[in-house]
């Protein structure tokens, strides 16, 4: 009884894996990052420990955490598409600093996440270029993309260093 | 009665009212003390009332440049500490946003205009998105260079039209613009010139029915510079607030709305 029991949960679980395989490589404008993060999508680290990790490596001052309504209101992201998230913003309102890291709920979900980022980095440069050069340099240059279903956007000179603590962490 | 209750009745009960109208009226004094040009009457709220609750935000929306951007990020900030914290207010505030930005096409060159939902759009548009029948709108800090006090004040008198015509039913609270701490006015950009189209502001208040809210009175020290203790950028800028300047904010808009 206990194997006829299993057979159905096997085939169910090789044709999760298959259809996660699937997704991912319909994303991949990265192809390693793609196949990677299908790979392991199960043994990613959530948003918030990949924070964590990012701030013990870099060094963020006046910075706040971004909480759910921010999400919805400085975004417009639907809350529905998310499964968790971790942010921070400048708590001046004097710089640019920004990251947001988003699981999604699946790959429409993260497509929806990922164009409302582009969307505030569209916004937060088109504020920052009449009086904070610096501040439009680092919006525009900084990545905002998506990595299976985690989507990210790393507004700070710091970005490449945060890149790479989140592929670490999501491979 | 018993020994408590007398003393509380004979000195502490005194006391403690002489201290409440003396606070009253050293708030009041502040309030008026340095503004002569927004002083007094009109349609302009200038007397302190009871603290509303808030509550009184539920259905409001807070419009601004990177001054009030601030008062954005301060207000989310508290809301994790109390999740109440000015009700539902929410925010249209944009770095470098200007009523002369607001009049530009949208998605013009060199246009600034508040996102909704992620979405860039016109004023009146967001307003009317968003549901909201409270307007506390601040700007001029990015215009009075550009058009000129006068030009400013109509601009803003055209984006408040604007929003009427498509939100007829809600209520709109002018805050004058705050001011600049002093070693940073530069140029066009200098208190007497806030002064000035802040009387225009509360003028043009006057004519349409609108609010006046003289937030820039509790902001200034005795020569009508913005506090270096209320600014997080007094060696540049000198224009934003620090948490402590968005308490002092929030606190003057508990008081004089209601």
């Amino acid at each position: 009884m206990k194997l006829k029991k299993s057979v159905p949960i096997i085939l169910a679980a090789l044709a999760l894996s298959a259809a996660l395989i699937g997704c991912s490589g319909g994303n991949a404008s990265s192809g390693s990052q793609a196949a990677s993060s299908s790979v392991t999508a199960t043994a990613a680290a959530s948003p918030e420990e990949i924070a964590a990790k990012i701030k013990e490596s870099v060094t963020l001052t006046d910075m706040q955490p971004l909480s759910e309504s921010d999400i919805s209101s400085m975004y417009g992201i639907d809350l529905n598409d998310v499964v968790s998230f971790a942010g921070e913003i400048d708590s001046t309102g004097l710089r640019t600093d920004e990251f947001l890291i988003i699981q999604a709920k699946d790959s429409d979900s993260a497509d929806r996440i990922l164009t409302k980022m582009k969307a505030r980095q569209t916004q937060r440069m088109n504020e920052a270029k009449n009086y904070n050069p610096e501040g439009y340099a680092t919006v525009q240059k900084s990545p905002v993309a998506k990595t299976g279903n985690y989507v990210y956007l790393f507004f700070s000179e710091d970005a490449d260093t945060m890149l790479n603590i989140l592929n670490e962490n999501i491979e | 009665m018993n020994q408590k209750q007398k003393l509380f009745g004979k000195i502490l009960l005194p006391a403690a009212l002489t201290a409440v109208v003396l606070s009253f009226t050293a708030c009041a004094s502040s309030d008026s003390g340095d503004s002569s040009i927004n002083e007094e009457s009109s349609s302009a709220v200038t007397t302190i009332n009871e603290e509303v609750p808030y509550t009184f935000f539920n259905d409001s929306v807070f419009v601004g440049d990177s001054v009030s951007l601030k008062l954005n990020l301060y207000v989310s900030a508290q809301r994790n500490i109390d999740s109440n914290f000015m009700g539902t207010a929410q925010f249209l505030t944009p770095g470098s946003y200007g009523s002369g930005n607001e009049l530009k096409e949208l998605g013009s060159e060199n246009s600034v205009h508040p996102s909704y939902n992620g979405t860039e759009m016109y004023l009146a548009d967001a307003i009317q998105a968003m549901g909201a029948k409270k307007v506390f709108i601040m700007l001029g800090m990015n215009d009075i260079a550009v058009y000129g006090n006068d030009g400013a004040v109509k601009n803003m008198e055209t984006v408040l039209a604007q929003i009427k015509e498509k939100n007829p039913e809600t209520t709109i609270y002018v805050q004058s613009m705050t001011p600049i701490v002093g070693s940073a006015q530069a140029g066009s950009l200098t208190n007497e010139n806030l002064n000035i189209y802040n009387a225009g502001l509360k003028a043009m208040c006057e004519q349409n029915g609108y609010t006046y809210l003289d937030v820039a009175s509790v902001m200034k020290d005795e020569e009508g510079n913005l506090k270096r203790e209320y600014c997080s950028d007094p060696d540049n800028m000198g224009v934003h607030f620090t948490d402590e300047g968005c308490k002092v904010w929030i606190d003057y808009l508990r008081t004089h709305v209601s």
